[in-house]
C-alpha cells in the first residue's frame, strides 16, 4: 500500500511540474519535454493503480494501454518537433507569443 | 529497504522534473529529460512492469533524447538561455491541482480488483500464455491497430511538414562524425538479436511486438547516427510495404474475420494468426521510429533539394 501511494504521489506531482513547465514556458522545445513529463506523470499514476490490485501479478491491461501510449506519445513528439522546425523556418524564432494580445488591446 | 529505495526513486523523480523545467539551458533540460526517463523505467521495474521498463528505457530515455538533441541542434545554439522565473500566478494553480489529485488518492478502494482476474480466466481461449501480449494483440486488438495507424500517420504527417514523398530521401544526411564502425558492429547484432528475443519472447513472458520494435528501431538509429550506408540499400517499395505491415494485417485480420463471424477482430483460434500480426506489428513500428527520427532533420542543403 505504502508503495503505491509513494508512487501515486510522485505522479500526480510530476504531472503538476510538467503543466507549470508548460504554461510558462514560451519557447516550443521546452514545451514539448514539459508535455512528455506530464505523460510520464499520467503513465506512473495509471500503473500505480494496476500494481495497488487486490490480486498478486499487476493488472495487464493499464499495462498494455501504457505501453501503447508510450509508443503514441514518441510518434506526437516527433511530430511536434517537426512542426517546431517549421515553425522556426517560417519566423526564424521557435517561440509561442504571448503578448501579441497585450499590444493589441 | 524497499520502502527507502521507492522514497529515493520518487524524490528524484519530481526533483529531477523540477530542474528540468526549471532550467536555464536548453541543452541542460534535454539531457535531464534523459535522465528522468532512464529514473522513470527504475520506478516501472519497482512496479513490476518490466514490459514498460524496456520501452521507456528504449523510447522515453533513447529516441526522445535522439529526436530532442536533433531538433535543439537544428533550430538554436545549444548554450542559448531561456528566461527562467517563478510565476506565482500559474504556480499556486498548479499547486492546487497537486494537492487535489494527491487527495484523491486517498479515495482509491482497498478491495479494487481490477481486471487482471477476467483477463487470466479468459487467456486459455488465445492460446498465449503471457497476459500483456494477449491484451495487446487480442483483447484490446483496436488499441493497438489504432495505435499503429497513429505511428503510420505520424510518419506521413513529417513527410508532409518536409515537402517529400520520397521516404528513402530522408536516409541521407551521414553525421559528420562517425561513432565509429567497429561499434556498430558490436553493437548491431547484439541488438537484432536482443530485438528478435524479446518479439520470441512475447508470447509466454515479458516481451513482444512494443519492445521488440522499440529496440529494433534504436539499433536502426545508431546505424543512421554512425554514418553506415546499409539502411539507404533498403528498396522504397519495401520500405513503404513495412511502414504499412503492422497496420495492413489488423486489417486483412479485422476482414477476413467477417467471412465467418459477424464480429470484427475474432480470429480462429490458432496460434499463427496472433505471430503473423505481431511480427509485422514489431517491423511496423521498427521503420516508423526510424523514420519518425530519420524524417524529423530538415537540415538547410538538403532542403534545398526537394
Amino acid at each position: 500500500m505504502t508503495t503505491v501511494i509513494i508512487y501515486a504521489l510522485t505522479a500526480t506531482t510530476l504531472f503538476s511540474v510538467g503543466l507549470y513547465g508548460f504554461a510558462i514556458h514560451p519557447d516550443l522545445i521546452r514545451k514539448i519535454v514539459s508535455l512528455n513529463i506530464m505523460a510520464g506523470g499520467a503513465f506512473l499514476f495509471l500503473i500505480s493503480l494496476a500494481y495497488h490490485t487486490g490480486s498478486p501479478e499487476v493488472d495487464p491491461v493499464p499495462q498494455a494501454m501504457v505501453l501503447t501510449g508510450i509508443v503514441v506519445t514518441i510518434s506526437a513528439t516527433a511530430f511536434a518537433l517537426c512542426l517546431a522546425r517549421r515553425i522556426k523556418e517560417k519566423t526564424g524564432q521557435c517561440l509561442l507569443e504571448h503578448r501579441r494580445k497585450d499590444t493589441e488591446t | 529497504m524497499d520502502l527507502v529505495f521507492d522514497l529515493i526513486i520518487g524524490l528524484s523523480l519530481a526533483g529531477v522534473s523540477w530542474r528540468i523545467v526549471r532550467a536555464r539551458e536548453h541543452f541542460q533540460a534535454i539531457v535531464l529529460f534523459i535522465t528522468f526517463g532512464l529514473l522513470l523505467s527504475l520506478a516501472w521495474t519497482r512496479l513490476k512492469s518490466p514490459d514498460i521498463a524496456i520501452a521507456e528505457a528504449a523510447v522515453g530515455a533513447g529516441l526522445a533524447g535522439v529526436l530532442l538533441m536533433d531538433t535543439l541542434g537544428a533550430l538554436s545554439s545549444p548554450r542559448e538561455r531561456a528566461k527562467v522565473v517563478i510565476s506565482l500566478k500559474l504556480l499556486i494553480p498548479c499547486l492546487f491541482l497537486a494537492g487535489l489529485m494527491a487527495y484523491s488518492i486517498l479515495y482509491i478502494p482497498e478491495d479494487f480488483q481490477g481486471l487482471g482476474i477476467v483477463v487470466r480466466e479468459a487467456l486459455p481461449q488465445t492460446h498465449l500464455e503471457y497476459p500483456i501480449t494477449a491484451v495487446l494483440l487480442d483483447f484490446r486488438g483496436y488499441d493497438t491497430w489504432l495505435e499503429l495507424g497513429v505511428l503510420l500517420v505520424a510518419v506521413l504527417g513529417v513527410l508532409c511538414i518536409r515537402r517529400t514523398d520520397n521516404i528513402k530521401g530522408t536516409m541521407l544526411p551521414a553525421p559528420a562524425e562517425p561513432v565509429g564502425s567497429w561499434i556498430v558492429k558490436l553493437l548491431l547484432p547484439l541488438m537484432v538479436l536482443i530485438g528478435g528475443y524479446l518479439l520470441w519472447l512475447g508470447a509466454f513472458a515479458p516481451g513482444g511486438a512494443f519492445q521488440g520494435g522499440v529496440v529494433l528501431a534504436s539499433a536502426g538509429v545508431m546505424l543512421w547516427q554512425s554514418g553506415h550506408p546499409s539502411l539507404g540499400l533498403m528498396p522504397r517499395l519495401w520500405w513503404k510495404i513495412l511502414l504499412c505491415s503492422g497496420f495492413l494485417s489488423f486489417l486483412i485480420l479485422a476482414f477476413s474475420s467477417l467471412f465467418y463471424t459477424d464480429q470484427l477482430l475474432t480470429h480462429p483460434a490458432t496460434k499463427t494468426w496472433i505471430l503473423g500480426v505481431e511480427y509485422a506489428a514489431t517491423l511496423s513500428i521498427a521503420l516508423c521510429l526510424i523514420s519518425l527520427v530519420l524524417g524529423s532533420p530538415a537540415r538547410n542543403h538538403e532542403n534545398k533539394g526537394v
